[in-house]
């Protein structure tokens, strides 16, 4: 299951915990980027699009098929938000260490989104993403259409 | 499947696709073949490559353990300024050589 909606600032996307998904969501990402125009580091959003989701599929759905993802982007004054929402037990994400491990076979995930995004936050549970990457330069856009005209 | 090509004590294998979540189990199962077939020297051209994630990551750092513990080595090889930061910040380049050309 991949259904995406257009939003008046970007798109959602509801899907099931599947990685070639996650392909499928970043290829709706990197044409909203080519249509929108926006000055983002649009390499920056595509990777933090797939970690996130990579997240949330692997992480907290288990690679579930019958679970539902759920990603939404959509760009304000100051960048591009995307919120990421699996239907996970969530994790202790409060006792995550940042280090990288590099050495391991996994552990990147989360460092790599910290060191791209101007901000990120989990809620409570954490089974909720939200990130936030701001315009490149310090750009200001005062009415990101997302929509390239 | 891999594209690869022997230059003298060293193979260049060039993946050709995304090193991503959906893609690295077989690429991980072409390297350790090759590995197990004796080609301890590798370099991984990442032409035709768009997109790095890390799970793809963690197939490079599985990849050079594997070369070096049989006393080779690995090198990458992109002028993809998104790739060298991301092997940069993740202090892969710590760990093998990434460098711009064959």
């Amino acid at each position: 299951m991949f259904e995406i909606k257009q939003t008046d600032r970007g798109f959602e996307i509801a899907m099931s915990a599947e990685l070639t998904n996650i392909d499928l969501a970043d290829g709706c990402m990197a044409e909203f980027l080519e249509r929108a125009g926006a000055p983002l580091d649009r390499f920056a959003v595509r990777i933090l699009l797939r970690e996130a989701v990579l997240n949330a599929v692997t992480h907290g759905s288990g690679q579930n098929p019958e679970l539902t993802v759920r990603f939404r982007a959509f760009l304000d004054e100051e960048g591009m938000v995307m919120e990421v929402e699996d239907e996970g037990p969530g994790f202790i994400w409060q006792n995550r260490d940042m280090v990288f491990e590099v050495c391991g076979d996994g552990g990147r995930g989360l460092p790599i989104m910290q060191m791209y995004s101007s901000q990120m936050s989990y809620n409570d549970v954490g089974n909720r993403l939200v990130i936030r990457r701001r315009y490149e330069r310090g750009c200001v856009c005062a009415s990101p259409t997302g929509r390239g005209d | 499947m891999l594209q690869t090509e022997q230059a003298q004590d060293v193979l260049v294998v060039r993946p050709g696709v995304d090193i991503v979540a959906s893609q690295v189990e077989q690429l991980k199962k072409d390297l350790q073949a090759l590995v197990a077939q004796g080609h301890i020297h590798l370099v991984i051209d990442l032409e035709g490559t768009s997109m790095i994630d890390s799970k793809g990551l963690a197939v490079f750092m599985l990849c050079h353990k594997s070369v070096s513990a049989r006393g080779g080595s690995l090198k990458v090889v992109t002028a993809n300024r998104d790739f060298r930061q991301l092997f940069h910040i993740t202090r892969m380049d710590e760990h093998f050589k990434v460098v711009d050309t064959l």
